[in-house]
């Protein structure tokens, strides 16, 4: 008996000292501010739907206090209690739900929110939530904060994982299909590299017809478009059906030959761990378009 | 006087709206306890985040009342408003591109929207004196008509190069709000505000004598050239501090005056502090309104005036022209 | 009290030829002076220099002795009350806020008005017999009505000299002849006026001198019998008048009609 007790103590001691889930201590943003945290929170108001999402996959749902109105995955979130808006988000009800720590979305819009919350003594963590390279590092961050650092390192794999194992593998440019976002339709948006959809449509096997604007959204001609002439139209929605019946549209032949392809989903609007979904259902959008066009 | 006496309570109650309503209900129990001892339950929200908020509101709205009312009798038009001599137009450009370049900290971009209304009014004096003029109030109309067109024009295309992000940014400022309001901004505020708002309150003579007109301003007493530099000044300072501090708000400096022109007589020595009080509470309640009536989410405070201001504009316009 | 005028030329900016060369006029208490002549012919112009509102190229202007342009605003609107052409009021004033404007010289940007100041603005109530009309406001006034309410403000100035510049424009006979014989009334009380009309049959009767100007420069000068001559007047107004004595012998000028 004593062997085993001996063997259990030097076990449970070099198991503690394997996961520690002890104090988060000093945590950077990416606003570069400083926070520290003595003690895993346990009342976190999530202004940002992608961190929802997170809190949600690291099994931390229950510490989530307060959402924003767009935080819609996972259904679970409902329950949360909706604070409104993210960007310039209403103060006093953040207040209210005491929390011990607020994920705000890292705009200059919020920047006013953020000092005040961190002057009435709460700690605030801006997180630019905008691309696939951004979730990892983020959910490694918030991995820190909660005391669930293994959850997050594993989450974190998983996304990865499951992220390249649905990718097409990196074709010669030239032979892969291009496909023009159409954000929205009046004036004509399109979103550019620096946004998530382009990540998804790269790992999809396609190219974004304005992977060469930087910028995450830009305006653009009709004209630009069917001079470069996509492949597929992809919209989210039945925009599509509407586009085709406007005259000025027909000089883009993707419009003529009825290449949409459509996706919906808010697996789309944010980078988070259905990245990988989210590229297969692509793939699988592709397809079916291809299939679809006439002749 | 007893319509200041009103005046006074008016203020008073919208304050006190002000600080009863909110995202959160707070019972106005708790909310007088929280007044008074900074330990109680809802002292955070009622003492760091209300009581700001509507100290705040209540300034600016008298400092644009006061601008509006003071512009009105040196433009001799009674449709003025603060933002008639181009100092929306150039805050709101500097605004603009201080977030497309994404100029950092809570101060950045308030600083530069401040500093872009100064320089419109800058602009706006010297063209106005192009012509030899002297601060001729058609051509102080005419120039700050310009300037506008011009600043607005710039901001449309630094918006149409911006992407999504920034667009979202720069319209959530320049709709106006107080969401951001706290001890230090009413600080700042009034620190700019106090010396002009002094000014323009001990103007009320000059402001009589020069809606008449240069001749016979100058006949009854006034060095006009000077009173219009100095009220000039005043009033560029407070819209321009307004407008860094809550973005751009129309209507305040519009509605008060034309309604107590029509009720107290349009002698500034009375209008004047009756315009402050009641353009301060006109703009707390519109604050109110603006938080609540789509709860959790926030109205920007330059839609619920506009909302208000414009049928009750149309009422004051039917009985004037009765 | 003496306003003194000697030389004084005025030159626009800009403008081919000088608004005024080279005119004189003096105005001392107990006169009234008027101040006639084409359209064009410099006569608001002199007005403006005579109460500082202009700068001189040449000449000098002085008032109790002290160049015009030494004397403060406030200051000089206690001494000097001007009836200009032309006035804006774009807000709805009442008559006995209107005529209080002319305490403001004397109250300053501060201090309240006091018993002394609404008595005075009572008395040039009276005094323009406007006194029944304090409450109304300015817009319900007739021309006649407009005209003496702006009158009663000069005088609550307590000015010595009164400047009206094209006083009776828009106003019919009666009121005209009602505003005369108020300012004649004023100036036999000890006041100095200067007025600027066109109605030279009108001032004949009440001035006591005449300045005629003519495209910047002295026409004539001195008493209407000595001003209004018809070889002069048919020159300066560029039509042929006759000039024919009244029964209290002023002259009086007749515009003659080409033969038809």
């Amino acid at each position: 008996m004593s062997r085993s007790l001996l063997g259990f103590i030097l076990f449970s001691a070099a198991a503690c000292r394997a996961s520690p889930s002890g104090a988060p201590g000093e945590l950077v943003d990416d606003s570069g501010a400083r926070t520290a945290l003595a003690t895993p929170p346990r009342r976190i108001v999530s202004l940002i739907p992608a961190t929802t999402e997170l809190l949600f996959a690291l099994g931390a749902g229950d510490r989530v206090v307060g959402r924003t109105r767009y935080c819609d995955y996972p259904a679970d979130a409902a329950r949360v209690p909706d604070l409104g808006n993210g960007i310039q988000p209403n103060l006093e009800a953040v207040v209210a739900a005491h929390p011990d720590l607020v994920l705000l979305y890292q705009s200059s819009a919020n920047r006013g929110a953020a000092d005040r919350l961190r002057g009435l003594g709460i700690p605030v963590l801006e997180l630019a939530t905008d691309r696939i390279a951004d979730m990892a590092r983020i959910t490694r961050l918030l991995g820190r904060a909660l005391g669930l650092r293994q959850a997050a390192e594993s989450l974190v794999v998983r996304t990865e994982r499951d992220l390249a194992s649905s990718s097409q593998p990196p074709d010669r440019p030239t032979a892969r299909p291009t496909v023009f976002i159409l954000a929205w339709d009046r004036p004509v948006m399109t979103l550019g590299q620096g946004s998530f959809l382009s990540e998804i449509i790269e790992h999809a096997g396609a190219r974004n017809l304005f992977a060469d604007l930087p910028a995450s959204s830009a305006q653009v001609s009709i004209e630009t478009i069917a001079a470069r002439d996509p492949d597929f139209i992809l919209a989210s929605g039945a925009g599509d059906i509407a586009l085709a019946e406007r005259p000025e549209w027909r000089v883009v032949r993707a419009v003529r030959e009825r290449r949409f392809v459509r996706i919906h989903g808010s697996e789309f609007n944010r980078p988070g761990p259905r990245v990988g979904q989210a590229v297969r259902e692509l793939i699988a959008a592709l397809d079916s378009a291809r299939a679809t066009i006439p002749r | 006087m007893k319509a200041l006496l009103w005046l006074l309570l008016f203020a008073f109650a919208a304050c006190l709206v002000g600080m009863l309503l909110g995202a959160v209900a707070l019972p106005p129990a708790t909310v007088f306890r929280a007044l008074l001892s900074p330990d109680a339950p809802g002292a955070a929200i009622v003492r760091e985040i209300r009581l700001p908020r509507v100290l705040l509101a209540f300034l600016v709205g008298g400092a644009l009342g006061v601008s509006g009312a003071a512009l009105q009798a040196l433009v001799r038009n009674p449709l003025a408003d603060p933002y008639v001599l181009g100092i929306s137009g150039g805050a709101g450009l500097a605004a603009v591109l201080a977030m497309a370049l994404g100029v950092g900290g809570a101060w950045g971009v308030p600083l530069v929207a401040f500093l872009g209304g100064l320089a419109a009014v800058g602009l706006v004096y010297r063209l106005s004196t192009v012509a030899g003029s002297r601060l001729d109030p058609r051509v102080l109309v005419l120039a700050g008509v310009i300037v506008s067109a011009f600043t607005g024009s710039l901001m449309a295309a630094v918006l149409t190069l911006s992407n999504a992000e920034q667009l979202r940014n720069a319209f959530l400022w320049l709709l106006g709000g107080f969401s951001a309001a706290s001890w230090r901004t009413v600080l700042v505020f009034s620190v700019y505000a106090v010396l002009p708002l002094l000014l323009l309150f001990g103007a009320a003579r000059a402001l009589d004598l020069l809606s008449l007109g240069e001749e016979p301003a100058e006949s009854l007493g006034l060095e006009a050239l000077r009173a219009r530099r100095l009220v000039y000044l005043a009033t560029s300072l407070l819209t321009a501090v307004s407008v860094a501090v809550c973005g751009i708000v129309g209507f305040v400096g519009l509605i008060a005056p034309h309604a107590l022109r029509g009720m107290l007589g349009p002698a500034h020595r009375r209008l004047v502090p009756a315009v402050f009080l009641a353009s301060g509470g006109f703009l707390v309640l519109a604050d109110a309104l603006a938080r609540s009536v789509a709860r959790p989410t926030e109205l920007p405070v330059g839609v619920v005036t506009a909302l208000v201001g414009v049928p009750l504009f149309a009422v004051l316009l039917k009985r004037s022209l009765r | 009290m003496i306003l003194l005028a000697k030389a004084v030329s005025v030159h626009y900016a800009g403008a081919p030829a000088p608004a005024l060369q080279d005119v004189d006029l003096a105005l001392s208490a107990g006169e009234l002076v008027a101040l006639a002549g084409p359209n064009g012919c410099g006569k608001t112009t002199l007005v403006r220099a005579l109460l500082g509102l202009l700068p001189v190229q040449r000449g000098s202007i002085t008032l109790d002795g002290r160049p015009i342009a030494t004397w403060p605003r406030a200051e000089l609107a206690q001494t000097v009350a001007l009836v200009p052409q032309r006035e804006e009021t774009p807000f709805s004033w009442r008559v006995d806020e209107m005529v209080g404007f002319g305490r403001y010289a004397r109250l300053g940007a501060l201090s309240p008005m006091t018993r002394d100041d609404r008595r005075a603005v009572a008395e040039s109530l009276e005094r323009c017999d406007v006194g029944a009309l304090a409450r109304r406001r300015v817009e319900t006034l007739s021309g006649g009505e407009w005209q003496r309410v702006r009158i009663a403000r000069a005088l609550a100035q307590e000015p010595s000299l009164l400047v009206l510049d094209e006083p009776t424009t828009s106003l019919d006979l009666g009121h005209e002849m009602e505003l005369f014989e108020l300012v004649h009334r004023l100036v036999r009380d000890g006041l100095a006026a200067l007025v600027v009309s066109h109605q030279l049959n009108i001032v004949a009767r009440y001035a006591g001198r005449m300045l005629l100007l003519d495209q910047g420069r002295t026409a004539a000068a001195g008493t209407p019998d000595a001003v209004m001559r018809a070889e002069l007047l048919s020159q300066v107004f560029r039509w042929p008048v006759s000039v024919v004595p009244l029964e209290d012998g002023s002259p009086q000028i007749v515009p003659r009609r080409p033969a038809s």
